[in-house]
């Protein structure tokens, strides 16, 4: 299992700082656990990296999780209507 | 917005949902086996029946209720998917398409019983009885009273039960449709996007679907890419003005298109389940969970262009807005007199002795590139043309037992919507024709060392400023002594003739010609082949027949981008000026005197390449005084008809050879015999179209003597 934790404010720099670790977790090809709890803003940036994830996850056939995705990442999920495909497409935690 | 506009708007995204499912059950009967094909039929059918329910097509809907229930099934793995039941699934389509046609007053409604008798039984019995709603309610969903359709619907009975389910959802009926997509400087400038999406929730807007096809996998990911879209409706009570406030300070980087009104349709294309139709009521978030609007803000990559954005992101922008087609000619009229009024300009200042000015010849080039992008945006693909063949190949091989594999190359070619409407016409006589006439039985080829499975190849692309579009088959092969035989035998050519390959070819175009031994009602009436070969014709094109025996016969159509200019060569004739198409032409000759001959005293010949043709002075034609009458002294343009075939027109001087934007006489005069249309030249005078197959009509030739 990699272990890819997220920091307290995803916006475009941290996104881009994760990038390069996520790349690395689905070449490994070991189940991937993003870990959400620090988590207390996100926007749009970050929305799209976790839709990025998941995607990879599934073409790759990589197992892929989002731990403590219930607070800031959820609301802002619900909010761009993303909900289903972030927490329904992989083992949301 | 009206009633029938918004209706429009149904049925047009009725043909891009038969086009979606028409090609995932094509890709279903090709081998694909993933559920979101499956899924992508699913959801074309579906959003079909939303919106019949809604524009009271109660038989549609009916219909597209059962096809989607045994989709459904399908979906739901509840069915193996066996060439059988992809069999029934095209049929059905067939039918379906049909239905659509009849709703929108094209046909008559379609016989479904057998078909709906086929879905029920195939759905094993999971289908209801075949129903049709009551129409009390249907009649008043004309002014979008959702609720009052849905509670006349609400009967406990109703077969539409999934329908309701879904319709009742949409909770925004009176609502304005947006889509919102910000652009990669909406992310770039430090903002965030998702608080845009927050003003419009908090407007009572509802966010119907999410478009996230465009994120790419990891990796490909750009962090500083905007890969996301929103479908929202927000309640028609909200100022227009107030939803484009939300988005003035980034007016430059977020795309807003105001789609109208929601009437309960369809619901957007989905591909790879990344367009997530959404759960109506959202909850706010807090703001606080969102990042600031404001922050930090790097360079900004103003200046980054197109080709250095990731390529999913620049699909990502493609977006359509639909326009009234009275508006877009309107906008190519104008770009028209712009460019006739430019040509003038340019004439004086050449009189003037001032023609090497730049400025000149840059509005010349942003003149002409204007009128490019222009026509562009009325060019359509020719997809919608190909995309009915399928269609076609199953009927014709269901009545004549052959088997044929369908090849199709350059769907993506563009050309003038007109072109593209008048053209399906044709292309759909020539597909039949080629597997009625072209291909052979499974055992005449297996015979002949072919396979059994026959080949019609249909191929599009762009050639030399037209389009090109080829139909072929691997078949038999014209057989020309038998289509000697049968036009001699008919009187179209003289017994003594010697015809070339091609000559012998080109008969099967003549009217009322057919080598068929029995009528069939695929071809073989005779009434086909020329009515193509006029068709095209009248769309400034040409057909040609390449064929080889045993191997088979390719059709070329070449046909103009464009129906508003044309590319003409330029006559005096007397003090007028003329514009012969350029498409009519084949050769210009200057005769020698002994080339001339009489027949009578005034109709005299010209000898080109053996024939001997008539020639035809357009003076006399448009009575023009002061005009060459000597034929050995004039110019003689030979010029190729539908009904005259080869003859010559006399004219006095060739000036010039140009493309001319084409103006109506009958829009803006009237009709008038032997001409075309007009245009206005550089120099200010208005040039006449000839029509040369109204010209040449005048005095049909007797094709017989002059094969003779």
């Amino acid at each position: 299992m990699t272990r890819i934790i997220l920091p307290q404010t995803i916006d475009r720099q941290t996104v881009a700082d994760q990038i390069e670790p996520l790349r690395a977790a689905f070449a490994g090809g070991e189940p991937i656990e993003i870990v959400c709890d620090a988590v207390e803003q996100i926007g749009q940036a970050g929305l799209q990296l976790l839709m990025s994830a998941v995607r990879t996850g599934r073409e790759t056939g990589v197992a892929l999780s989002l731990s403590g995705a219930g607070g800031a990442v959820e609301a802002a999920a619900r909010l761009a209507g993303m909900s289903d495909m972030l927490f329904m497409s992989g083992d949301a935690r | 917005m009206k009633l029938e506009e918004i209706q429009d708007i149904f049925f047009q995204e009725c043909d891009e949902g038969l086009g979606q499912a028409e090609a995932g059950l094509l890709a279903l009967q090709g081998g694909a086996q993933d559920d979101e094909t499956v899924n992508t039929v699913f959801r074309a059918v579906h959003s079909i029946k939303g919106g019949s329910g809604a524009f009271g097509f109660e038989r549609l809907q009916a219909y597209t209720h059962h096809f989607e229930t045994l989709l459904d099934q399908l979906r739901e793995g509840e069915h193996a998917l066996t060439p059988g039941l992809i069999g029934l699934l095209l049929a059905a389509f067939d039918m379906l398409a049909d239905h659509v046609a009849a709703a929108r007053g094209d046909q008559p409604t379609p016989d479904d019983a057998g078909m709906l008798q086929r879905l029920q039984e195939t759905a094993s019995g999971a289908g209801a009885a075949i129903e049709v709603v009551d129409d009390t309610g249907l009649a008043a969903a004309l002014d979008f009273d959702l609720d009052g359709l849905l509670g006349d619907l609400d009967t406990g009975e109703d077969p539409f039960a999934d329908w309701e389910r879904d319709t009742a959802e949409d909770e925004h009926i009176d609502a304005t449709r947006l889509f919102v997509r910000p652009r990669e400087g909406a992310l770039a400038h430090g903002g965030e996007p998702l608080l845009l999406i927050r003003e419009l929730v908090d407007m009572g807007g509802i966010i119907r679907a999410v478009d996230a096809s465009a994120v790419p996998t990891i990796d490909r990911f750009d962090a500083t890419g905007a890969y996301l879209g929103w479908h929202v409706d927000v309640p028609a009570t909200v100022a227009r003005s107030d939803i484009e406030e939300i988005f003035e300070f980034v007016a430059d980087d977020c795309l807003l298109e105001f789609k109208g009104n929601a009437a309960p349709v369809v619901e957007a294309i989905v591909e790879d389940g990344a367009i997530a139709e959404v759960e109506p009521a959202i909850e706010p978030a807090p703001l606080t969970n969102v990042l600031p609007f404001v922050a930090p803000a790097e360079p900004a990559k103003a200046d980054m262009a197109p080709a250095e954005l990731p390529a999913s992101a620049t699909q990502s922008m493609t977006a359509t807005i639909r326009v009234d087609l009275e508006k877009l000619d309107r906008l190519i009229n104008l770009v028209g007199e712009l460019v006739i009024t430019q040509a003038m300009l340019a004439q004086r200042l050449h009189n003037s002795g001032l023609a090497q000015i730049e400025e000149l010849n840059d509005l010349d080039h942003l003149t002409r590139e204007l009128q490019d992008s222009a026509m562009s945006i009325r060019a359509q693909p020719i997809r919608s043309v190909f995309s009915r063949v399928p269609r076609i190949i199953r009927e014709v091989t269901a009545s004549t037992g052959k088997e044929v594999r369908l090849e199709v190359e350059g769907e993506a070619t563009e050309l003038d919507k007109t072109v593209v409407e008048r053209i399906g016409e044709p292309l759909t006589h020539l597909i039949r024709n080629a597997i009625d006439h072209g291909l052979e039985s499974p055992e005449e080829r297996l015979a002949a060392g072919k396979s059994a499975e026959g080949r019609i190849r249909l191929t599009a692309e762009h050639r030399s400023g037209r389009i090109v579009i080829c139909v072929s088959d691997d078949g038999r092969g014209i057989d020309r002594p038998r289509v000697l035989a049968k036009a001699i035998e008919r009187g179209l050519v003289a017994p003594e003739a010697r015809l070339s390959d091609e000559d012998i070819d080109n008969l099967i175009f003549s009217p009322g010609f057919s080598t068929a031994a029995t009528v069939s009602n695929i071809s073989g009436r005779g009434v086909g082949m020329d009515v193509v070969r006029r068709n095209v014709q009248a769309l400034g094109g040409r057909i040609t027949i390449a064929s080889t025996p045993g191997k088979g016969t390719t059709f070329t159509l070449a046909l103009p981008l464009t129906l508003a200019i044309l590319d003409g060569m330029i006559v005096t004739v007397g003090a007028e000026t003329y514009v012969i198409p350029l498409t009519h032409i084949i050769e210009s000759v200057q005769p020698e005197p002994e080339d001339i001959k009489y027949i009578g005293a005034n109709q005299p010949m010209i000898s080109v390449r053996g024939s001997w043709l008539p020639v035809q002075s357009v003076a006399n034609q448009f009575a023009i005084p002061g005009a060459q009458v000597d034929p050995a002294k004039a110019v003689l343009i030979v010029v190729e008809s539908e009904a005259a075939g080869q003859a010559v027109l006399m004219v006095d001087e060739i000036c010039d050879q140009r493309q001319v934007v084409i103006k109506s006489l009958e829009t803006n005069y009237r009709q008038v015999e032997g001409l075309a249309g007009a245009t206005i030249l550089g120099d200010g005078r208005v040039a006449l179209i000839l029509d040369v197959e109204g010209v040449t009509t005048v005095r049909a030739p007797d094709r017989a003597l002059r094969r003779a």
